[in-house]
């Protein structure tokens, strides 16, 4: 039963993968997963899980001798503890700074372990029991009385049934009631439908179900998990990309792809980009490429704000300026990516042009001290 | 060098059965040495050669003694330049703990009647092409492209976690196949990473030399013990093979001449060995290998248990809560882990992971350090430190501390006694230094009395110190204690200082404190590595007052200390420019208000000082200067008495014109603020407002035009403003005010006697008298 649906739902969804606006990794990669899981048929794999662990792993980190490239940027031990969480009785918990790919990650893992990443609960402050368990169709409901076909299934109850894997973003954005929904589920594997008839009543996990979960660092405070909810989750941080290299080409990479996307037909300067990943990565880390510590701003300055940061000096230099895109453009940008609430920020960022963009004495460097004046 | 020659040379290399057996080591690799043990016991060769220092081999006996391990062979001289006659120290270490395959390799030898010899180049010869300090690293083996290539190949991230995936967590490892991938391993980072480095060929073509001469001395075969990396070389020199880096080049000789040469054992610990980062890695987690040495020993199956219970026991004497169930979970993924790794029982890596994934319920912070992920590698570091058996010879450093005692006379005895050091004596300088490093180092028996406080300086007209001496019973203990941090006094006193900055957060002053006491102590201490803990220290002060007093001592070292030998010290000059950025980035983030406000006045005018008398240390021009601390002096969130000193700096920069300090003057004419304002731009800009009487008659503008009331809320704070200048200057200040308002009137006549609350009652009288006629309706019309 369970592979009828996805297989019909994966034929069915509406057609061409060429002309959704961003399809899903399991539609984007199909064929990768087709080809790993026919060569991992043999390997042990969990009950419920599509791929072998192994192959799970080569999926996200890319296999050199089949020339793939990695999906994802990080360490091998930290994914294979990722994985591991996934097959034991704990849930997976990924937090760390907005923009590092966390979901991304959990995108690619739901991906290759159940073959479906779209069991997804966006967690927010409106969130409620009804977007994480199941609802009712209410005609049905009235027509009927509580039955199975009046049930409206939501992600979890679906994960449970067909024993797949369960993305639940940002859970630290809802109220910690609705986060403790979770608590029976991931220690018993159950879920009680207390309205249907005796036999129906209790829903047992089939092999395959699990949650990962994703925290922002950022909102955590917001509202804080409950000690119970913590044990039943593995923690593991996600750190933004420790090389600045692959940062360099995913910087590039995406932001060029962005611009086509877009269709700006600018693209930026490998010279500029590293300007700008060198700056994004001193701020964040709080410390120069020569190893001087300086002072960080409290706003995230991830890879993905350096994408943006440069998209849109890019959109900036092809609309108002002779498309072609100046260390002038990216000061202005980055002003947008860098303020966001703390107007100390910009002192931070003022400082750290006064005392170590200034020394540097080559192009662009020069270029974009000079445009200093726009950070206002 | 083709496949053809490397097949030759593994060939040659993998033959056990040999005259001269090319055993490869990984320094500190537990199956390395058990394999090692078991070969010397079936070979049974005349000798057994080990990549060691060969001028050792006259004490070799001594490491035979009842020693407790880690114990290391240091090896030191001095370098003197033949042009300059300057002198440095150098010194190198060649730890062993009971699991090397070094020492394992001495003690097989022993127990069945081999001859033992070092036979590497002596450290002095060789040393001047190499950056370690330690010389059983793997800088060789963990750099290249060769071991990047493979970790991706075979999935592992590191070069640590490959060789345990290879070799160490094989427990089942023949030596035919140990030796089979270790010489291919080595082989082909050698070919991958030539050229090889000229000091690695030196000390090659030295073995391959001795190896000969014991080829003729001793009979039956031999065992030659080195790292990885040197077997190829050697067995291509010795067989006539072909290898990379086998040849050798005319040596040079340098303008430096070596004195005072010296080896010798000494303490050494497993902190020590897992701290060891970058060119002088090694093995990490020594605890752990150990472990993994004594189970592999009674040839048992390595149990991971017991590890995890001893990590469970400092967790929970941590106070951190550890369920069963969490147990489980550790227990579960560690399996599961391992499993995934493809090994069939839990190793170091595994251990770790599971108990990050499974107990840590926080943000990891990049690069950060944290308590829990300590305590787990405490466990696995162990925390064994070396003893050394009576009778051996005494550590370098505690002959080192006797010779300077005596050289100095400051040797003590059991009566104890008082001596007074004159600092400005270049002789009493020198003991004064000594006594101060043997204070660093904790030595019994030496203690500070009294004497100048260079970190107060309220009184710098006499410059002396006063000391006790007095021997105790735990001298020696502590000299032999102290021998942790080096061999030498300076340089052990050196280590101690960078290890206490280490161990300090966020905090210049501290810093500045041991920047005093390692000039106390003699410029010699203040090592590279000292000088960047400080910076680091200094980086990360979150208070502007805490920068500006760093900056204030340095800006005292650094100028105008007679007694330390500091003035103008090249090492101070990126302290000093650092501290200086630091305290101005600090200048114009600070926000929240200070206890003491006039520690906010003391930092500008240090500020101001150190731009005056350094400009040339600073990177800051003043116009620079003056773009930050304008913003400062016109952010409205400031306090006003910030934002006058920053007014004042400005003026006295030469960076604001006295119009516009007239009219910042303006804005603060509120009377809550006028007396701070004052209070900031007088502190800072002292000899400006003497100057300009401008500035003097726009106040008295100001004040006649407060009501009463308003004049009296003022009163305090502009009281307290004007108690920065002295009654001269005071009285210089008035007499031209008076003077350019009143020009007919004598001063003196003007600047009648009366105190305080005099003229406060006269003011109070007259403010009853206006008021009373008005109430009339007497007052004139205008």
């Amino acid at each position: 039963m369970a592979k009828k649906r996805t297989r019909t739902k994966s034929a069915s969804s509406n057609g061409d993968p060429q002309t959704l606006q961003r399809p899903p990794a399991e539609i984007l990669f199909a064929d990768e997963l087709r080809a790993l899981a026919k060569a991992s048929a043999k390997d042990p794999k969990p009950p419920g899980w599509k791929l072998s662990p192994r192959a799970v792993l080569k999926f996200v980190l890319g296999d050199p001798s089949e020339d793939r490239p990695a999906k994802f940027v990080g360490r091998r031990a930290f994914l294979e503890r990722c994985i591991v969480s996934l097959a034991t009785n704990r849930g997976l918990m990924l937090i760390g700074e907005p923009g590092t790919a966390k979901s991304y990650l959990s995108e690619l893992l739901t991906a290759a372990i159940s073959g479906d990443s779209t069991l997804t609960i966006q967690g927010s402050a409106g969130t409620t029991e009804d977007n994480i368990r199941y609802s009712w169709n209410y005609a049905l409901l009235v027509s009927e009385g509580p039955s199975e076909n009046a049930l409206v299934p939501a992600p979890l109850y679906l994960g449970m049934k067909h024993g797949k894997l369960v993305r639940f973003e940002e859970i630290t954005r809802c109220a910690l009631e609705i986060q403790d929904v979770l608590l029976s589920v991931l220690s018993d594997r159950v879920m009680a439908v207390a309205e249907l008839p005796e036999a129906q009543r209790s829903l047992y996990a089939s092999n395959g179900f699990n949650v990962i979960a994703t925290a922002n660092t950022r909102d955590r405070g917001v509202n804080e998990m409950s000690a119970a909810l913590k044990r039943r989750f593995n923690f593991e941080t996600v750190h933004p990309i420790a090389d600045i290299q692959e940062e360099l080409q995913l910087v590039q990479r995406e932001t060029n792809r962005n611009l086509s996307r877009s269709q700006v037909p600018v693209t930026i300067d490998p010279e500029l980009t590293e300007l700008l990943v060198t700056t994004f990565r001193e701020l964040r880390q709080g410390k120069t490429v020569d190893g001087k510590g300086i002072e960080t701003p409290s706003t995230v300055l991830s890879t993905a704000e350096a994408v943006a940061t440069g998209y849109a000096a890019g959109v900036h230099a092809y609309y108002y300026s002779d498309g072609q895109v100046q260390p002038l453009h990216l000061v202005r940008h980055l002003v947008g990516s860098v303020l966001k609430d703390n107007p100390d920020d910009l002192k931070t960022v003022r400082h750290y042009f006064d005392h170590v963009i200034k020394k540097r004495k080559t192009e662009p460097w020069q270029a974009f001290y000079d445009a200093r004046d726009e950070l206002i | 060098m083709d496949e053809h020659q490397m097949d030759a040379l593994q060939r040659r290399l993998c033959d056990d059965q040999a005259d001269v057996v090319f055993y490869p080591v990984r320094h500190h690799s537990p199956a390395s040495a058990d394999l090692l043990s078991q070969l010397i016991e079936e070979l049974k060769p005349g000798a057994v050669l080990i990549e060691g220092p060969s001028d050792f081999n006259d004490s070799i006996n001594e490491l035979s003694l009842e020693h407790e391990l880690p114990i290391a062979i240091y090896s030191y001289f001095q370098l003197v330049e033949n042009q300059s006659q300057t002198a440095t120290h150098h010194g190198v270490y060649y730890p062993f703990c009971e699991y090397s395959p070094e020492w394992v390799a001495i003690q097989a030898a022993r127990s069945c009647g081999a001859a033992v010899r070092f036979i590497d180049l002596p450290w002095a010869e060789s040393f001047e092409h190499e950056r370690t300090t330690h010389r059983y690293a793997d800088a060789e083996l963990r750099r290249g492209r060769y071991v990047q290539a493979l970790c991706e190949r075979l999935q592992v991230e590191d070069f640590d976690d490959l060789w345990d995936r290879l070799i160490e967590s094989q427990l089942g490892l023949s030596r035919r196949d140990y030796l089979h991938r270790v010489h291919s391993l080595c082989l082909n980072i050698r070919v991958w990473e030539q050229p090889i480095s000229l000091s690695d060929r030196q000390r090659e073509a030295f073995m391959a030399a001795e190896i000969r001469a014991s080829q003729a001395r001793f009979e039956g075969p031999l065992v030659v013990v080195t790292g990885g990396f040197h077997s190829g070389a050697l067995a291509a020199r010795l067989s006539g093979l072909d290898c990379p880096g086998s040849t050798d080049d005319a040596q040079e000789n340098g303008a430096r001449r070596i004195a005072q040469r010296g080896i010798a054992l000494t303490t050494y610990s497993y902190q020590r060995l897992d701290n060891l980062t970058g060119y002088d890695a090694g093995m990490p987690s020594p605890g752990f290998y150990e472990y993994a040495w004594r189970q592999r020993r009674d040839r048992r199956t390595f149990d991971h248990q017991p590890l995890l219970s001893r990590l469970v026991d400092a967790l929970r004497g941590r106070k951190q809560t550890l369920s069963t169930a969490d147990l489980i979970a550790v227990e579960t993924s560690a399996q599961a882990i391992a499993a995934l790794r493809g090994r069939p029982h839990v190793w170091r890596r595994d251990l770790l992971d599971a108990v990050t994934s499974c107990l840590i319920k926080d943000e990891l912070e990049y690069g950060c350090a944290s308590p829990f992920i300590d305590a787990v590698h405490e466990v696995l570091r162990g925390e064994r430190r070396g003893r050394l058996a009576q009778g051996t010879r005494l550590p370098p450093l505690v002959r080192d501390i006797q010779d300077q005692l005596e050289t100095f006379g400051l040797r003590p005895d059991q009566r104890g006694r008082q001596i007074e050091l004159d600092l400005t004596d270049p002789e009493g300088r020198k003991q004064s230094r000594l006594l101060h490093r043997l204070r660093i180092l904790e030595i019994r028996g030496f203690s500070r009395r009294g004497g100048t406080d260079f970190s107060q300086r309220d009184n710098l007209d006499r410059l002396w110190e006063l000391w006790q001496l007095r021997w105790s019973p735990e001298f020696e203990a502590s000299c032999i204690e102290a021998s942790r941090y080096g061999t030498r006094l300076s340089t052990a006193a050196a280590a101690c200082l960078t290890q206490q900055a280490a161990q300090t957060e966020r905090d210049a002053t501290a810093a500045a404190e041991l920047l005093i006491l390692a000039a106390q102590a003699g410029v010699e201490t203040l090592s590279q590595s000292l000088l960047e803990s400080l910076e680091r220290l200094i980086h990360s002060e979150p208070r502007f007052v805490g920068a500006t007093s760093c900056l204030e001592h340095l800006l005292f070292l650094y100028c105008f200390d007679e007694a330390l030998g500091t003035q103008r010290l090249e090492a101070l000059r990126t302290l000093v420019r650092e501290t200086f950025s630091r305290s101005l980035a600090l200048c114009e983030s600070h926000g929240r208000p200070v206890s003491d406000p006039r520690s906010l006045l003391r930092g500008m005018r240090t500020m101001r000082e150190t731009f005056r008398r350094l400009p040339d240390v600073l990177d800051w021009t003043a116009e620079e200067i003056g773009d930050v601390i304008r913003r400062v002096q016109s952010d409205a969130h400031k306090p006003p008495l910030l934002r006058g000193a920053a007014a004042g700096m400005l003026w006295s920069l030469g960076q604001a014109t006295t119009e516009s300090v007239l009219e910042d003057l303006l804005f603060f004419s509120d009377p809550e603020q006028l007396g701070d304002f004052l209070a900031g731009l007088f502190a800072v800009a002292r000899e400006q407002v003497q100057r300009q009487p401008e500035l003097l008659r726009a106040i008295d503008q100001l004040l006649l035009d407060y009501a009463a009331d308003d004049f009296q809320a003022a009163l305090p704070s502009l009281r307290l403003a004007f108690t920065s200048f002295t009654p001269r200057e005071k009285h210089h200040m008035l007499s031209t005010l008076f003077q350019s308002l009143q020009p007919h009137l004598k001063p003196s006549a003007a600047l009648a006697t009366a105190d305080a609350e005099t003229v406060q009652e006269a003011v109070a009288i007259e403010e009853r008298l206006f008021e009373a006629v008005k109430r009339y309706g007497l007052e004139r019309q205008r």
